[in-house]
């Protein structure tokens, strides 16, 4: 990893900590284990589970306002150049979300979208949009798209239980 | 290899000549015959055409020296280029190594997160001073071909065109192929993301906003009889016209070119 990358990521972590309203950060590659990193030669592929951060985000419309999600965002290697991959660890039945948690982000698009100046903060953001404002033209999971638009209250209602069952505390 | 369609396959892959329909009831000969000979004919003119530039290119260049194909090519060709081009140059690498200090400035202006942009600053200015400190070609070629600088160095250059396009959208509002994006969409889909290919916007935005004058050689069979030349000069007098940096262009894919 580059002294450019590490730097990077620092200030990444910092503005994260910056936005309590909308992310609760859990888990930040620390300073101290970056330079243990350093040491080792570059190509080491135990070096990206390093790389990861875990944080809390809380949604603003409902049901999933009740309650908040534990997401990973993985950085790559080759971060600002690559993307880096969110996932959600926290189980949550939405459209844009499917059984493994993968959720597919525009901004994340590495051939159209993804820029090496876009701010993880960012990346949290436009997570926190589609949860709130589903996308249903780009579901990941077609049964709960179809039960979204056909069937609005038993969405909410499996939505909530999935709240109530799963979901993390706001503070 | 495609036995149906035979009839309608006018493309020049070398196959497609050979995907005759034998098992078919209505079988036209006459027609396939015909198609066959077009190819042959096709073939003849790449043919002439490849020895034709070839043959061109040497009364003028003496090397060619290949670069990465992975979308990135003209911008990593002209840090290679411009850098080796001012290896001992030092007034030109401090007018550049400004430039770059600078951009940083106008990117916030334009909206740029101060810290997304100067992580990239920083690495650049770390190799403008490696050149400055002792660079020589077997240096330069270490530091292209080491991710970590290359990379860093070819986002610079696209943040360096893109800057240039936001700040005169006006002017290149009207190059646009799709006339409804606007430059700053534009920037953001063609521009900014690693791996998108450039064309002459690109290359006339880059050219002037490092004020470095460019040539490209278009092998793209656009022009028979006659090398197809286009200049980018960084400035409006074109008399002057002596370019730092000679591409050679292939459909999708630009090389440094050397003169004698």
């Amino acid at each position: 990893m580059s002294g450019g990358q590490m730097k990077r990521i620092m200030i990444e972590v910092k503005k994260l900590r910056d936005i309590p309203q909308t992310f609760i950060l859990e888990k930040a590659p620390d300073e101290d284990s970056s330079k243990v990193t350093n040491t080792r030669t570059a190509s080491s592929s135990a070096d990206s589970t390093s790389n990861i951060i875990i944080g809390r985000i809380l949604p603003k419309s409902a049901p999933y306002s009740q309650g908040s999600y534990q997401v990973e965002i993985k950085i790559p290697a080759d971060f600002p150049f690559k993307p880096p991959e969110v996932k959600f660890l926290t189980q949550i039945y939405h459209p844009n979300v499917d059984k493994e948690g993968k959720i597919c982000v525009d901004l994340l698009n590495t051939a159209e979208a993804w820029k090496p100046t876009t701010p993880i903060v960012d990346i949290v953001n436009a997570v926190i949009k589609i949860i709130d404002d589903p996308k249903i033209d780009h579901a990941l999971n077609a049964e709960i798209a179809q039960q979204y638009q056909n069937n609005r209250a038993q969405f909410i209602k499996t939505a909530t239980e999935f709240v109530n069952k799963y979901a993390l505390p706001r503070t | 290899m495609s036995t149906s369609n035979s009839e309608t396959n006018t493309n020049n892959h070398p196959d497609a000549a050979n995907s005759f329909n034998y098992s078919g009831k209505d079988v036209d000969l006459d027609g396939q015959t015909h198609v066959q000979q077009k190819h042959i004919e096709q073939e003849v003119v790449n043919f002439c055409y490849v020895c034709f530039v070839c043959k061109e290119l040497m009364k003028k260049y003496k090397y060619i020296r290949k670069t990465r194909g992975d979308g990135n090519c003209f911008y990593r060709a002209f840090g290679f280029g411009y850098l080796e081009q001012n290896l001992k140059n030092e007034l030109e690498l401090d007018r550049f190594r400004k430039l770059v200090a600078d951009l940083k400035d106008k990117l916030v202006q334009l909206g740029y997160q101060e810290f997304t942009v100067e992580d990239v600053r920083d690495v650049v200015l770390e190799t403008i001073d490696k050149i400055c400190q002792g660079g020589d070609i077997p240096n330069l070629m270490k530091i292209f071909c080491t991710q970590e600088y290359s990379d860093y160095f070819v986002a610079y250059l696209r943040l360096f065109t893109s800057a240039y396009l936001q700040m005169n959208a006006e002017f290149f509002q009207s190059f646009l192929d799709e006339p409804s994006k606007t430059i700053k969409e534009f920037c953001c889909t063609e521009v900014e993301p690693m791996a998108r290919e450039s064309d002459n916007i690109h290359i006339i935005a880059l050219a002037k906003a490092v004020q470095v004058s460019l040539r490209v050689i278009y092998m793209d069979h656009s022009e028979t009889s006659q090398l197809t030349i286009h200049d980018f000069a960084h400035t409006d007098n074109e008399q002057m016209f002596h370019p730092t940096i000679t591409f050679l262009y292939r459909p999708g894919h630009y090389d440094l070119l050397y003169e004698n």
